[in-house]
């Protein structure tokens, strides 16, 4: 029943229909809530940051111009809160991610706890060592499968940049998740050490 | 190293398309003969896919109703603003069309509470940690003691963002001895708690920041830090208003 567009929404909560706006947040509030969560790599943060967001967004409505799509709109505005919350922190120290309450809340508990949860802890913390801009990129490109293009829009900077930041970020990663391929490609690993 | 091996950045350089043709090529043929780099390089390709591969978990129920409940407040305050703009029109004007603006705004209103009172059962559920489920669908208890573990005092203080730290560490050892506020409203009790969130505040302080009305919520983290909330006077049980937040060294007593 859905046949509202998101641009028609937006327009009825300008001209304050007051349910136009909740039925948007309805919408894409999962897909938000992935980019922060792992934008941020704390759920409470992310939580946090996707409110900050989402309220931006019901203050800016009257702003949106039409010329991009409601969801690219509302990707900018959560990245830019994710960013925001980490700017606040700065002065904390860096997120410890021993917590398995909070590990828990990261991801549902797999099949294989051992496995799973350990790549997700490794990822995630080797992820929290990167820049912001490498960690946006990667977390939009790889982790959630965003075009280049459209990753380039939420973070307004040119695609170009998407992949430089992509690159850069794998990179580095490489060597940090490395024995997580090691483990499920095969037994015969060399130390590539020279 | 052999000068002629290729890094990680270069790698992924190199499958990225960043490097350009020259530079590709002779990479290109580095990898032909070199099983080190290839292995590196895999290594690089493998990182998208160990990426791809971790699970997002679906918005936790509670972030999804809190998220609403700060919606559903943010549209009253809209909605009251409306309405005294559209009040006032009306007597300038005396047009009755504007009635209906103030009657769509009354609607918005009794949402609006269902939502804040929601809100703030949730948030009491979860700070207490109760099992009793029948929490949501009850009135709150007319005893409101036990959801004020804090006191807040009025110290008149004049909080600045560049001395934010050294004035908090000022005050907190005198914080026993500062005149209390006579009451406190439940929006500020609401307030106080989403930022503690159940943690017993060591300072809650009426004040001012940068000359701006302002709540200053003291909260230890750990045995050695202060998280330090500056909170704006819209501050809710459903919107923190953070004006400003940071961390400093705990005071030992």
């Amino acid at each position: 029943m859905d046949e509202v567009s998101d641009k028609e929404l937006l327009a009825r909560h300008a001209q304050g229909d007051p349910h136009a706006f909740g039925q948007l947040v309805t919408r894409h509030r999962e897909r938000m809530w992935a980019v922060a969560l792992r934008t941020l790599g704390d759920p409470e943060e992310a939580a946090d940051a996707l409110q900050d967001a989402f309220l931006s967004a019901f203050r800016a409505a009257g702003r949106f111009r039409g010329d991009a799509a409601v969801t690219t709109w509302l990707h900018r505005i959560v990245v830019n809160a994710c960013l925001d919350r980490l700017r606040r922190k700065s002065i904390r120290p860096a997120t410890p991610m021993g917590d398995e309450a909070k590990i828990d809340a990261l991801a549902p508990k797999l099949p294989d706890p051992t496995d799973g949860h350990g790549t997700l802890l490794d990822v995630t913390a080797a992820l929290s060592e990167l820049p912001f801009e490498q960690r946006a990129a990667l977390v939009l490109v790889d982790m959630l499968g965003y075009a280049v293009d459209d990753a380039a829009e939420f973070l307004d900077v040119p695609p170009g940049t998407i992949k430089s930041r992509c690159a850069r970020g794998r990179a580095r990663l490489a060597p940090r998740l490395a024995h997580l391929r090691n483990r499920q490609a095969r037994g015969n690993v060399q130390d590539t050490d020279r | 190293m052999n000068p002629a091996h290729l890094d990680h950045d270069a790698l992924a350089d190199l499958a990225e398309g960043l490097l350009d043709d020259a530079h590709a090529a002779s990479a290109n043929a580095h990898l032909d003969s070199c099983a080190e780099c290839r292995e590196r390089s895999a290594e690089i390709a493998e990182v998208s896919r160990i990426l791809a591969d971790v699970p997002v978990p679906p918005m936790p129920a509670e972030v999804a109703e809190r998220i609403e409940a700060a919606i559903a407040a943010e549209a009253m305050a809209t909605a009251k603003v409306a309405s005294i703009s559209h009040h006032r029109r009306v007597r300038e004007r005396g047009r009755k069309w504007h009635l209906r603006v103030i009657g769509a705004a009354a609607a918005t209103l009794v949402v609006v509470g269902a939502g804040a009172f929601l809100g703030v059962e949730l948030m009491r559920g979860s700070l207490l940690g109760s099992d009793d489920h029948t929490a949501t669908t009850q009135p709150p208890p007319a005893d409101r003691s036990r959801t004020a573990p804090f006191t807040v005092v009025r110290s008149g203080t004049a909080y600045r963002s560049a001395t934010l730290g050294d004035q908090v560490t000022a005050v907190v050892p005198k914080s026993r001895s500062l005149p209390a506020a006579d009451s406190v409203s439940e929006r500020l009790q609401g307030c106080v708690q989403g930022i503690t969130r159940g943690a017993k505040p060591v300072l809650v302080d009426a004040a001012t920041y940068e000359s701006r009305e302002a709540t200053i919520v003291v909260v230890p983290t750990d045995s050695a830090t202060w998280r330090v909330v500056v909170a704006g006077p819209s501050c809710s049980a459903d919107d923190p208003a953070v004006v400003e937040e940071t961390t400093i060294p705990a005071r030992t007593p």
